[in-house]
């Protein structure tokens, strides 16, 4: 199963416009892809959801896990994670 | 509650009075804001109900609010067209939708109560996680509320568009909202809530709509009711006599240019600055005609960060807004942390109470080295650019700390030390506090709160305030006679300065610059231009001897007929 790990770089975290940058490449693929906190809390957002994004509050420094089911994800992952890390 | 309805509680000549943003004098008729729907009852469907078709509906009205809230942003433009796109996409955001349809289809709750709660459910959750995520979840209350209204079949919540211009009466605008506001549709904004310093006063100013906030009765005018906004005087009339329309409707139109020389009837010279928090507004400061900047914030470097900017960095931001002034004034103030703009790494947290604590320059006392970096780094970039750079500290009260900031910025070169004026006591003892700083500038709106001791982001105490406080233009008074006998200028960067009745008063005072923000620039200019300086002294003396904000507001008014001539 396609799985990447990135760090947020922002200084005010994972916002609302990279969420929604996120959450529209996502709808646009078709591929159901997950975003989870890799801090232990389990806790894990939808990542066609803008919302679902900003609700996991995540802070400069934090580091998040991809997560797809759907073989030949791994692009989708890669361009993901690029907007993840390179959020301001 | 409608004045329409029972004329008799809300009649002619009815008065109402609030605190003026952005001046002007206009008539029109009174639109309300859609109130929000209530919450819906705990309903559940009915039992025959198909609970699919019930769940449908949620998604139909979600896509609706969308396609509503994407033609609005096509027809916006820069930051407010970009907020309406994000506000849409969470309108059919899949854990909003697929939440609400799951209450539907496990609990059998109404589409419209199941709307609420999945809603509800994530306005708390980002509103929990503090910082800018909490600011969005005001956001996500609009949507909400706009897919809650759409399933009652109600009008949708927010701007009206009745098909003639009106005046826009609410209790103060959402975001969201307030980013839609088009001038050719809302002749003027009354707020029975709001501050001069909100989001939606700072939009207002921008757009150049007459706006008037804290107007006690507000909430009582209802749509329809003929209004005459004079925002420059602070006043709603109802129902008014032909009259006041006619003056109303000769009143000029609102937007005017500035030549760049700020000046009274006279020929006697007030450069007119601007008020700069971002390097990128320094050069449509500079088109709209400023002399030059009379505070230039540096905050925005600092803000949520974990370690202060480094040198580099800081030198970068500050050459963009000296080249936007080549040859002319800016007024660097440095670092304002502590009180609204608590660092991370400028220590003390947990004061009792942070606006009497350690803020402004009183932060250089236990982290000099933050102080150093910013003056060394204003002192190079100014040596790469051609701008006349002046420095001031922000929060001083005695004359040794005056002392210090100006040997500080001596250290690195920087000849042109100052120090703002927001503290009574610094108001009082200019004189001492200038024996060694060059200039000072006064902070109208601390000033106000200090001298008043009244939080001014609080609606409720709009009528405290208020810079016409004739307590707070006493202290201006002294604060000028203090620097005079020192030979130093004194400038105001501040609200006040942004209203052009206050403006004349202050130049009166002994005033010599003024800041502001750049759309006010215009407008001030043009009420300078009409006045002799004889009269900006006179009105200001009227304006320092009254008894209260209201009457020296009045009674400087009433000593300058000509505003009402240019509808300021």
């Amino acid at each position: 199963m396609p799985t990447k790990s990135v760090v947020v770089h922002a200084a005010a975290g994972l916002h609302a416009r990279p969420a929604a940058t996120l959450a529209q490449l996502v709808a646009a693929s078709g591929l159901r892809v997950w975003l989870a906190r890799a801090d232990g809390t389990g806790d894990t957002a939808d990542a066609a959801s803008m919302l679902g994004i900003m609700g996991l509050g995540l802070s400069r420094g934090d580091t998040v896990t991809l997560n797809s089911d759907a073989p030949g994800s791994d692009a989708l992952l890669e361009e993901l994670g690029a907007v993840i890390e390179s959020a301001e | 509650m409608t004045a329409a309805a029972d004329p008799g509680a809300r009649g002619a000549g009815v008065v109402l009075t609030g605190t003026c943003v952005v001046p002007g004098i206009v008539a029109g008729p009174a639109e309300r804001m859609p109130a929000p729907p209530a919450e819906p009852p705990e309903a559940v469907c009915e039992p025959t109900a198909s609970t699919d078709e019930a769940a449908e509906r949620i998604a139909v009205a979600a896509h609706a609010v969308h396609d509503e809230l994407v033609a609005a942003a096509s027809a916006a433009s820069g930051t407010s067209a970009e907020l309406l796109r994000t506000t849409a996409a969470m309108a059919t955001d899949p854990t909003l939708v697929t939440s609400a349809e799951a209450l539907v289809r496990t609990e059998r709750l109404t589409p419209e109560r199941a709307a609420w709660v999945a809603g509800t459910a994530l306005v708390r959750q980002l509103a929990g996680l503090g910082g800018v995520l909490a600011e969005r979840s005001r956001d996500v209350a609009d949507v909400r509320d706009r897919i809650v209204a759409a399933l009652m079949g109600r009008p949708a919540p927010g701007l009206p568009h009745p098909g003639h211009r009106f005046v826009l009466v609410a209790g103060d605008l959402a975001p969201a909202d307030a980013a839609r506001l088009d001038p050719a549709e809302v002749a003027a904004l009354v707020l029975g809530g709001g501050t001069t310093t909100s989001h939606t006063a700072i939009l207002a100013r921008a757009l150049g709509i007459p706006t008037l906030v804290g107007v006690a009765g507000a909430d009582e005018v209802g749509t329809g009711t003929q209004l005459v906004v004079d925002a420059g005087a602070g006043l709603v009339h109802l129902d008014p006599d032909s009259a006041l329309v006619a003056r109303a409707a000769a009143a000029p139109a609102r937007r005017r240019t500035f030549d760049g020389r700020g000046r009274t009837l006279d020929g006697h010279l007030v450069p007119l600055l601007a008020n700069i928090g971002r390097p990128v507004e320094a050069a449509p400061a500079a088109a709209a005609g400023a002399e030059g900047v009379g505070l230039f914030r540096t905050e925005f470097c600092f803000l949520d960060r974990a370690e202060a900017p480094g040198h580099d960095e800081q030198v970068a931001a500050y050459r963009e807004v000296f080249a936007a002034f080549e040859g002319r004034k800016v007024v660097v103030r440095t670092l304002d942390a502590g009180a609204d703009k608590p660092l991370a790494f400028l220590g003390a947290h947990d004061e009792p109470n942070p606006a009497l604590g350690l803020r402004g320059v009183r932060t250089a006392l236990f982290a000099p080295e933050v102080l150093d970096t910013q003056l060394a780094a204003i002192a190079d970039a100014r040596d790469s650019e051609h701008a006349d750079v002046w420095v001031m500290a922000p929060m001083v009260a005695t004359a040794d700390e005056a002392d210090e900031f100006v040997d500080r910025c001596a250290r690195h070169g920087l000849p042109w030390a100052g120090i703002m004026i927001e503290v009574p006591a610094a108001a009082l003892a200019a004189g001492h506090l200038l024996r060694r700083a060059t200039f000072a500038s006064i902070g109208t709106n601390d000033l106000t709160q200090y001298t008043m001791a009244a939080d001014r982001l609080l609606p409720a105490l709009n009528a405290l305030t208020t810079p016409w406080q004739p307590a707070v233009l006493a202290l201006v008074a002294e604060a000028c006679r203090g620097a005079a006998a020192r030979g130093r200028p004194v400038g105001v960067c501040g609200e006040a300065a942004a209203d052009p009745a206050l403006a004349v008063v202050l130049v009166g005072l002994g005033v010599a610059t003024l800041s502001m923000s750049s759309s006010a620039l215009a407008d001030v200019a043009a009420a300078l231009g009409a006045v002799p300086l004889a009269d900006c002294e006179r009105a200001a003396r009227r304006a320092v001897e009254a008894a209260s904000a209201d009457e020296a507001r009045a009674a400087a008014r009433s000593a300058l007929p000509v505003l009402g001539d240019l509808g300021l």
